[in-house]
């Protein structure tokens, strides 16, 4: 069998003395989409900020993208290998303006699925006709679209995607789960982590549960959506 | 403004700074020699503080890294020009790389205190190493290369012009690279590290070519210090020097290369004028930075860009020519 494009394997992760992953595994493969549900402290933001070595998270274990191991690396090389993060809270430049943000993310790709940033405009019109504009004044739903942009101008392989409806409106939901869809052909993976089970559900094609720092489920999104005892019992839907 | 108009005032500005030392006074020329050295130094200091939000305080010290080697290479007959100003330079960028090795995990004040730290070491060392350094009473004697010394008619204009040649273009290069995708990385780093991790970009290792820049920028001005005045002493890289860049930066708006200039030029002017006058000059120069720092925090530049047609000029020069909404 193919080797996946990610593999997490015995992931454990603290926060000073506070073990929040408890040995996590799971797998991404070239060209998933991957969703990890769960309610709300149970480690999901955690998970993909310990993938690429966010913040003051201690971890061990195992990382394997692309078939080496990324734990021991520095953010930067990690997101070079073709990881993008679009975070909670979109954390843009205020200083920099929406032309500005896809510019200074821009690394260009000879592929024929490049994204640039001129791709990124027709995909997302609306933040183009506000080009000049600081990137943290624009609505909500722009900065979510400019953050999905920032990562997709990146080239990468694997787009880490953190509650991206959160703080939008349903219709630019709707649009995010558009991209989603299309990044299978655009020949990009996605591991998003959601709590809006709607978004999740029909962006997705695997499904992983996290309960309390632990991967306690795996389905496909067939299977979950059939799965009511489940939805039940992991997420009180 | 069409762009007619626009290159007729800076062909007339730069004949203008062309011609002044055949018509001005020697005085004149002198402070404006003075001024545009020692506006290298703001330059140096706000392109950190303005792209990557750092002040450095030890700005001064590259000037003495620059003074001190040529005038120890040449004083002894080590090296002669231009060889000594290579070296100068050399040497200004490695010790700017060592430098920047400590300074560059290090941010806001910490960042200030170490660059403090580092630059009252240089200080300390040239002022005790005398074997070396001559130390307080300083390297006398250095005197201005012959192409410096070359003269148009009656008057010696060759230093003015190679200052001013070296000045022009380090503006202009410094503009360029605050506009260019490197100065958007920077100023991406300035409000956050993490996000710009997080995009794949080596901070560390931007941060430290910006730290080489600015050292590089204030090395030259150390070149045209240590000519100019013949003489290297450690009290013309002392911490009150620091504290003079860092003073005239502010004054002028930390966030523009141009308003460090303004900022300098006022500040020189003053110091000359005034000191003529009496001797108390430093308490009117600094009831005008108290004055600033209450009326236009942003520096005088920043009053001046809240006029329209200065906003435009604003835009051309640091985005671009585009505009913000």
């Amino acid at each position: 069998m193919k080797e996946p494009l990610l593999r997490v394997k015995n992931l454990n992760a603290y926060y000073d003395k506070a073990h929040i992953l408890q040995d996590v595994s799971f797998e991404v493969n070239d060209l998933e989409r991957v969703t990890i549900l769960g309610r709300n402290g149970m480690g999901k933001s955690t998970l993909l900020k310990s993938i690429l070595g966010l913040q003051n998270i201690r971890r061990l274990g195992d990382i394997y993208f692309e078939k080496s191991n990324i734990i021991e690396q520095q953010i930067h090389e990690t997101a070079n290998l073709g990881i993008a993060y679009v975070p909670q809270g979109w954390q843009l430049f205020p200083s920099l303006s929406v032309d500005e943000h896809l510019k200074m993310a821009y690394r260009p790709d000879p592929s024929d699925h490049e994204w640039t940033p001129e791709a990124v405009y027709e995909l997302f019109p609306e933040i183009k006709a506000r080009y000049k504009v600081s990137g943290t004044k624009l609505s909500g739903g722009e900065q979510q679209m400019l953050a999905i942009g920032r990562a997709l101008v990146r080239n990468p392989k694997l787009i880490l995607m953190d509650e991206p409806s959160e703080g939008i409106s349903t219709f630019v939901i709707e649009r995010v789960i558009e991209v989603c869809q299309e990044l299978t052909q655009r020949k990009i993976a996605l591991l998003l982590v959601e709590q809006n089970l709607n978004l999740a559900l029909r962006a997705a094609q695997k499904v992983y549960i996290l309960v309390n720092g632990r991967m306690v489920h795996q389905a496909t999104v067939e299977e979950f959506k059939e799965d009511k005892e489940s939805q039940n019992k992991y997420l009180g839907v | 403004m069409n762009q007619m108009t626009k290159n007729l005032i800076y062909t007339l500005g730069v004949i203008v700074l062309l011609a002044i030392p055949l018509i001005a006074s020697d005085f004149l020329t002198t402070m404006i020699i003075r001024i545009m050295y020692y506006s290298l130094l703001a330059i140096g200091f706000a392109f950190l503080a303005g792209q990557l939000g750092l002040i450095s305080l030890a700005i001064p010290a590259f000037m003495a890294v620059s003074g001190y080697t040529i005038g120890i290479l040449e004083t002894r007959g080590l090296l002669s020009f231009p060889f000594s100003v290579l070296a100068a330079m050399l040497m200004v960028l490695v010790i700017g790389a060592v430098f920047g090795i400590f300074v560059n995990r290090s941010q806001g004040i910490y960042f200030l205190m170490l660059t403090l730290i580092l630059g009252q070491i240089v200080w300390a060392i040239v002022l005790q190493w005398a074997s070396f350094t001559k130390g307080s009473s300083g390297i006398i004697g250095i005197e201005k290369p012959d192409i410096m010394k070359w003269r148009l008619g009656e008057t010696e204009v060759g230093f003015y012009y190679i200052l001013l040649v070296c000045f022009i273009l380090i503006v202009l290069a410094v503009l360029a690279l605050t506009r260019s995708s490197f100065g958007l990385k920077l100023k991406g780093i300035r409000e956050s590290e993490t996000r710009m991790k997080m995009l794949g970009y080596p901070v560390a290792r931007l941060k430290w070519t910006a730290f080489m820049i600015s050292a590089f920028i204030s090395g030259t001005a150390g070149v045209f210090f240590v000519y100019y005045t013949g003489v290297m002493h450690p009290s013309s890289i002392n911490l009150d020097s620091a504290a003079m860049v860092l003073i005239a930066s502010i004054f002028g708006g930390v966030q523009s290369i141009i308003g460090a200039i303004l900022g300098m030029s006022i500040i020189k002017t003053f110091e000359i004028s005034l000191s003529g006058l009496t001797q108390r000059y430093l308490i009117i120069i600094g009831t005008m930075f108290l004055l600033v720092i209450i009326y236009a925090p942003k520096g005088l530049m920043g009053l001046i860009y809240k006029n329209k047609y200065m906003q435009s000029l604003y835009q051309h020069w640091y985005r671009g020519g585009k505009k913000d909404e």
